[in-house]
């Protein structure tokens, strides 16, 4: 007997009404390189299996606890049923205000991201071949340092106690390089990570182009002068970062308890200036871990909210529709050309060490590992400094570039200028 | 923990390549929160996870596999696989390695916390965390939100060789409080953590602070955007631990040193730190969550002295990062779990305490701020830049506290400076293993970090 059986058949031994199972299957190859030699190679095949359990209790009023718990190959069935018991026991002190559960799906699919058949393994030799190959980008003396590249194809399979049973593929391939920039008078790098979808060999030798290109500018930068009251313009993966502050305040997680005051139809921008955001959520997954059907849905469209997401329990808590959990969003601002939004003084920071956006405080900022900042007439590449700023404050002066930038969590402008 | 099926496996590995080794991993851990958002209490996929490693040996180089189904017809299959690692990549340009020489050890070492967190009940712990986050609700009408939580890892590890064979469990608990508070679409947020390796005691010390961090919520509230430059700062503990970690100690995991990142490498043997600063990392450095017996290459923990008086000694590593270097083993060798690479990782890391207090050091400051509530931090172990985030910085003036509150605050800047203008140090180091450290943005590891209150020039923005 499998291990997700043993499960299915402990579960009823341990009379839990109400569940759902998540089986993952993981199978992956992962390449280490040291400049452009393997230093190591990984295989990884694993399988996991988490169980959420529920219960309905009565005290004071209705409530519903949950709880997860992770069960793997090789456990026991005594093991397997002591955790359950334990896990069921434990749920009746979770007083969670009563909550209904996703409905069920009552079809089946398998909506992998296919792919064909190849093997992880030659999908990460073609990463690797995507990352090796660009020769055509940078100063003499910008290399690629190191890189590490994992490509994952997940089998999923989730059960619930109501009726669904589907099962999905879903591949991963993400990794991150350095480049760097070494000659007499300098040695500088800049760490960049990467995660597709699917094997998007022309995005990543992109990345990796732009990556080997910039780098030597870091040799070439003068400290930071001060940056004050200038427009700002991020790039790249800090767009999406940036960008999170909107993703986590229409979160039910952060609604219900009221950390957030969106509601659906809340204006957040006033409308005075600049773009007006326009915000899809994407599905990385045809179902959630909580078995809702997860499909495109608008976030903001000119700027006034249209979903609420996340969790089953909070949604129902705040009498929404089911969502599922998002990781990724496509901002649709169409923008103009970076050579107009580069026109006039500008700050524009290519690489921070680590961008911070406070979805709490709406503050956000970071030191600056590469800067160009432009007086309108000369540009001047810059290191170190940092900025900071409160995105509430920068949301009516927003302008998104036209050309686009695509990540696993991300499609839409690659650049967006605003006022701090 | 079925160690004969282990053996069993790894005889019919060892037939096959002159070294391999296995590192077994079971782990639970359990995350508990009480907020406004509701109740959680359930199994962290973070902290929980059971399967194994096998690390092999061609006499050229190593392969990794990690699997987490092992049964007598699994055998072979699991051999089959490492044969597979090394031909589908022996058309490439590879590094090679010496296999790795062991001495013969066994160790079979078994942890044991006073308060062991799976000695209580579930529900006395969310009783426990329901009760602080009450009475922090009513220390005043303007609390948003007050959120307890406490989380714990218990693991063992069997790792073995044809040299080893080694055994630990270990355990540690973290205790978490915060508090929310409005300033119109902003959420001030404070927050405090606390790291024991002994239990849930850390249950009391959410429950004694409650007042202290609601009031530190409420400053919040005033606080001011801080005008760039650089300052005198006074750090507390928790912020000089955070420098420790981030600024330096990152610099000289010496898995950099090999591929050319850390400009550490050149400054052995240099000053890099005022003479008053000795850093240390090691599992066996101090008593705290990163502490175990040996590291999951089957190296014993040591303590390293990093900085003595200033002078930089030397760096932390892994296995096939000393091998490069030929260099002896730290026991830094750590994974997030068996189904991630092994990394150059700190435990825990931490300066020593000096000779001051904490009330000359404040006094000795004419304009300058005390940092506290660290928030996150990055390393840059190329060029010793230093980013790091703290939620406070509360003003001093002549040597007194004004009662301005600056919030939030960037530090950055370049490491030696900071640390060359280290200058008062208080007595007593104090070490806190609530945060997990990354590198980069995975391979998360339990870490601690942590020193005396310290008095240095810091850019702030």
């Amino acid at each position: 007997m499998g291990i997700l059986e043993q499960v299915q058949e402990a579960v009823k031994a341990c009379n839990i009404g109400e569940y759902i199972i998540k089986d993952t299957f993981c199978k992956a190859m992962e390449l280490y390189y040291i400049g452009d030699k393997l230093d190591l190679t990984r295989g990884r095949n694993t399988e996991e299996i988490r169980v959420t359990v529920y219960r309905v209790f009565e005290s004071d009023k209705k409530y519903r606890g949950q709880t997860d718990i992770y069960i793997y190959p090789g456990m026991s069935d005594e093991e397997i049923r002591k955790a359950l018991d334990d896990a069921y026991s434990a749920a009746v002190h979770i007083k969670n205000p009563y909550f209904n559960l996703a409905g069920v799906i009552s079809h089946t699919s398998d909506k992998g991201s296919g792919f064909g058949c190849r093997s992880v393994a030659e999908d990460a030799k073609a990463i690797a071949q995507a990352i090796y190959s660009v020769k055509d980008s940078g100063e003499k003396g910008s290399r690629i340092n190191s890189c590490e590249i994992f490509t994952e194809r997940y089998t999923v399979r989730l059960i619930s106690s109501s009726g669904t049973d589907v099962e999905y593929t879903h591949r991963v391939y993400r990794g991150e390089f350095v480049t760097q920039f070494k000659d007499d008078n300098a040695d500088v790098e800049f760490y960049n990570s990467f995660e597709y979808d699917k094997p998007d060999t022309e995005a990543l030798a992109n990345k990796v182009r732009e990556a080997l290109r910039t780098v030597s500018d870091r040799a070439k930068a003068i400290p930071a002068p001060s940056l004050t009251g200038i427009p700002v313009i991020l790039c790249g993966d800090t767009v999406r970062e940036f960008l999170d502050f909107y993703v986590q305040r229409t979160n039910g997680a952060m609604v219900y308890p009221g950390y957030s005051t969106y509601k659906e139809w809340t204006s957040v921008q006033t409308g005075a200036a600049g773009d007006m955001l326009d915000i899809d959520l994407i599905p990385r997954v045809p179902y959630s871990d909580e078995t809702v059907i997860m499909k495109e849905r608008a976030l903001l469209k000119n700027g006034i909210v249209k979903s609420l997401h996340g969790q089953v329990r909070f949604l129902d808590y705040l009498g929404l529709e089911q969502t599922g959990e998002y990781t990724k969003i496509r901002c649709n601002n169409e923008g103009k050309p970076m050579a107009e939004l580069t026109k006039g003084p500008y700050i524009l920071i290519k690489k921070f060490s680590d961008f911070q956006m406070d979805s709490f405080d709406a503050s956000f900022g970071g030191e600056i590992r590469l800067g160009y900042i432009s007086d309108g007439e000369k540009e001047t590449i810059f290191t170190g400094g940092s900025i900071s700023g409160n995105i509430i404050k920068a949301q009516d002066t927003l302008e998104f570039s036209s050309e686009r930038y695509i990540a696993a969590d991300y499609e839409g402008p690659a650049a967006v200028k605003f006022m701090i | 923990m079925n160690k004969e099926l282990i053996k069993n496996l790894m005889s019919k590995v060892w037939m096959v390549y002159p070294y391999a080794s296995i590192l077994a991993m079971e782990s639970k851990g359990k995350t508990y929160s009480v907020s406004a958002q509701g109740i959680i209490a359930e199994q962290n996929p973070y902290f929980t996870s059971r399967g194994y490693v096998i690390k092999a040996h061609n006499g050229k180089r190593y392969v990794e596999y990690a699997f987490n189904t092992l049964d007598e017809e699994s055998i072979s299959t699991i051999v089959d696989k490492i044969s597979k690692l090394f031909v589908k990549t022996e058309d490439m340009d590879v590094n090679t390695y010496p296999s790795v020489s062991e001495e013969k050890m066994t160790l079979d070492h078994k942890y044991s916390a006073r308060f062991d967190p799976e000695e209580y009940t579930d529900e006395y712990i969310i009783d426990r965390l329901s009760q602080a986050r009450e009475v922090g609700l009513k220390t005043d009408e303007r609390i948003l939100d007050c959120r307890t939580g406490l989380s714990y890892q218990k693991y063992t590890k069997y790792f073995l060789s044809e040299a080893k064979e080694l055994t630990q469990t270990q355990m540690w608990t973290t205790g978490r409080l915060g508090m929310l508070v409005a300033r119109d679409e902003e959420i001030k947020n404070y927050f405090t953590s606390y790291s024991s390796m002994e239990g849930i005691d850390v249950l009391d010390l959410i429950r004694a602070d409650v007042k202290k961090v609601s009031a530190a919520t409420l400053e919040l509230l005033n606080s001011e955007k801080i005008t760039p430059g650089t300052y005198e700062c006074v750090c507390t503990p928790e912020v000089t631990g955070m420098i420790a970690h981030e600024a330096f100690g990152h610099g000289v995991e010496m898995d950099m040193f090999v591929k050319d990142r850390a400009l550490a490498k050149d400054y052995i043997g240099k000053q890099v730190a005022s003479d008053i600063v000795t850093m240390h990392d090691g599992a066996k450095a101090y008593n705290e969550v990163a502490s175990y017996e040996f590291d999951d290459e089957g190296n014993l923990a040591t303590d390293t002295v990093i900085i003595k008086n200033g002078i930089l000694m030397r760096g932390i590593n892994d296995m096939q990062t000393a091998l490069a270097l030929n260099d002896v083993c730290t026991g830094n060798g750590r994974r997030q779990n068996y189904a991630h690479k092994t990394y150059t990782r700190m435990t825990n890391t931490f300066f020593e305490g000096g000779n001051d207090s904490v009330e000359d050091m404040i006094a000795s400051v004419s304009y300058g701020f005390l940092l506290d509530n660290p928030t996150c931090g990055m390393e840059d172990p190329k060029n010793w830049g230093i980013q790091c985030m703290v939620n406070v910085a509360r003003e001093i003036k002549d040597g007194k506290l004004t009662g301005r509150i600056f919030s939030p605050i960037v530090l950055s800047g370049y490491v030696p400076d900071l640390l060359k203008s280290i200058s008062m140090m208080s007595r007593t180091p104090v070490l806190n293993g609530s945060g997990m450290c990354g590198k980069g943005y995975k391979e998360w590891v339990k870490v601690s970090d942590g020193g005396p209150y310290i008095k240095a020039r810091i850019r702030l923005g």
